[in-house]
């Protein structure tokens, strides 16, 4: 072994705790190094001074004090703030450590768990749309005969009559209504309006044969406006908008003309070839139906509306098949010669009408070509 | 054979007496393995009384693979390193001390009446006691646990192994530089050995 070894191992040699090899070889160095020998001589004595320490005695009532406590099972608990803070250099940390943790996790916590704030804009502005007529069955296509039904009360539309002369607005429903152009009649509101003065003046009750009529048709009236009461709202709100069209053509009016008092008589005996037909209607308007015979039924359509509206008539309702094609409008009756004069223009009148209505009264004209 | 077994039984069945027989034979050992340690005699009194009410409490961790009396110095020697700690934690806050080692730091030692040296020599010894236990303080806790235990106590290199959880070779190796720094530490302190 080297000298630094044997040194090293003095210690061990001392309390013998070295094996046979080796401590024969600490004896043969230590019998040829003197600096060993005092060495280990230095060592024996430091021991020997750590042995004579004396030992300590235990206090007489440590053994009491010790089955005291063991008995009565009561620790001496040490302080509350002893228990959390001590010892320092251990629960400090470590408690640090516990918060650092706690505020990660608790934000973490409030990040993920917190209620998403939609970041929507507030409702829109709810508007009020124009009230959309409900929709009638397809049109029909029949080429053979115009369809002969009654136009419902909720189909009549408040028609500008002095709507500029535009193309015939498509046959879409049964009702035949197209809303007039933008610039024309503002969208009539959405609110229930109160009960306006229509735009055309309702036969008052009890004057005239229409009136006549529409007591023995008044029952079925009832049963209709029953039935339908969401139309008769409808055709509340279209009076209204038709009121602001009238205003908007008031300058439009055209003079009234004289009708030869030929057409206003009444036809005591039709000729057997006119095409006339007076029918009591439930409303207590007159219904006349006039035949215009043109040479292009399908061309003719534009000029009899413009002469419509000319005559400061109220489109209800258009039937145009492939080769017949019928209108429905109304007309006060003061009007109904200057319409006779302008379709007259367009083509041959099977027979003049027989006005059987009232200045004032409103007739309802089918005219057919 | 461990000749506390029969103690330990009768213990862990209820006898108490037998606890503290128990702690009559072993209180001296501990209070010296704890006073060497922590270097208070006040400090060591309630180390001790620690440890055998822990030992109380924790009879059934005893798996008697080792001797009570080395379970029992594990306990000491794992308390009277915290409790030495605490103290120089204590002491690191408290003013310097231009004294050096303060004589209250050690209880008035009861000598063995082996024989009646003389004044002077009591004095002398007295006083190489002092700067020994001062020198034993110097050194860090795993040299110091090693020197009492085994200069000190007497404990057998395998009982040290077992109280300290260390290899034999690692105790070898503190114990040598645990001597070598007392050594030097009393040669500065009262000259030659």
């Amino acid at each position: 072994m080297e000298h630094t070894e044997i040194r090293r191992r003095l210690s061990d040699y001392l309390d013998n705790v070295v094996s046979a090899k080796e401590k024969s070889e600490i004896e043969a160095h230590l019998a040829t190094c003197g600096n060993c020998r005092g060495a280990l001589a230095d060592l024996e004595r430091t021991v020997a001074h750590l042995k004579s320490l004396p030992e300590v005695e235990p206090p007489p009532w440590m053994t009491a004090k010790i089955m005291a406590r063991v008995k009565g099972g009561v620790e001496p608990k040490p302080a509350l703030w002893k228990r959390l803070f001590f010892p320092l250099h251990v629960k400090l940390p470590l408690e640090a450590v516990a918060i650092v943790f706690l505020c990660i996790t608790g934000y973490y916590l409030a990040r993920t768990t917190a209620p998403q704030v939609p970041l929507t804009d507030t409702p829109a502005i709810i508007r009020e749309e124009a009230p959309q007529l409900p929709p009638g069955p397809p049109p029909k296509q029949q080429p053979s005969a115009p369809p002969v039904v009654s136009p419902p009360p909720s189909a009549k539309s408040p028609v500008a009559p002095g709507a500029p002369a535009v193309a015939p607005p498509p046959v879409t429903e049964r009702g035949g209504y197209a809303p007039p152009p933008p610039t024309a009649a503002p969208l009539p509101s959405l609110q229930p309006a109160a009960p306006s003065p229509p735009a055309y003046p309702v036969p008052m009750p009890g004057s005239g044969q229409a009136a006549r009529r529409s007591k023995a048709e008044a029952p079925q009236a009832e049963a209709m406006r029953d039935a339908a009461p969401f139309r008769e709202s409808d055709m509340m709100e279209m009076r209204k908008g038709a009121r602001e069209e009238i205003k908007a053509f008031e300058g439009l009016r055209q003079p009234e003309e004289r009708v030869p008092a030929a057409v206003m008589e009444k036809s005591a005996s039709p000729a057997p070839s006119a095409k006339y037909r007076q029918e009591p209607t439930g409303e207590g308007r007159e219904k006349i139906e006039i035949t215009l015979l043109v040479d292009d039924p399908a061309g003719a359509v534009g000029a009899i509306e413009e002469a419509v509206v000319r005559a400061r008539g109220r489109i209800v309702r258009r039937t145009y098949g492939a080769t017949a094609h019928e209108l429905l409008a109304r007309f006060e009756a003061r009007d109904i010669p200057a319409l006779v004069a302008r379709l007259e223009r367009v083509g041959v009148l099977r027979k003049p009408p027989q006005l059987a209505a009232r200045d004032g009264e409103t007739v309802e004209l089918r005219i057919s070509w | 054979m461990d000749d506390d077994a029969a103690l330990v039984a009768s213990w862990r069945k209820g006898d108490i007496s037998s606890f503290e027989a128990l702690v009559n034979k072993y209180q001296k050992r501990m209070l010296n393995v704890a006073f060497r340690i922590t270097g208070n005699y006040d400090d060591a009194c309630e180390v001790v009384q620690d440890v055998f009410v822990a030992a109380f409490r924790k009879i059934d961790s005893f798996r008697g693979e080792s001797r009570f009396s080395t379970w029992l110095t594990s306990i000491v020697v794992n308390m009277s390193r915290n409790r030495f700690q605490q103290i120089q934690t204590k002491r690191m806050h408290e003013p310097f001390s231009l004294d050096g080692i303060s004589a209250d730091d050690d209880c008035p030692v009861h000598e063995h009446p082996s024989h009646a040296p003389s004044a002077l020599e009591r004095l002398e010894r007295l006083d190489l006691h002092e700067k020994l236990q001062g020198c034993i303080k110097t050194l860090a806790a795993e040299f110091r646990e090693t020197i009492v235990l085994r200069d000190l106590q007497d404990f057998s290199y395998d009982e040290i192994c077992t109280i300290l959880k260390i290899r034999e070779g690692t105790v070898k190796s503190r114990l040598y530089r645990a001597r070598e720094m007392v050594k030097d530490c009393l040669k500065r302190a009262v000259g030659e050995l």
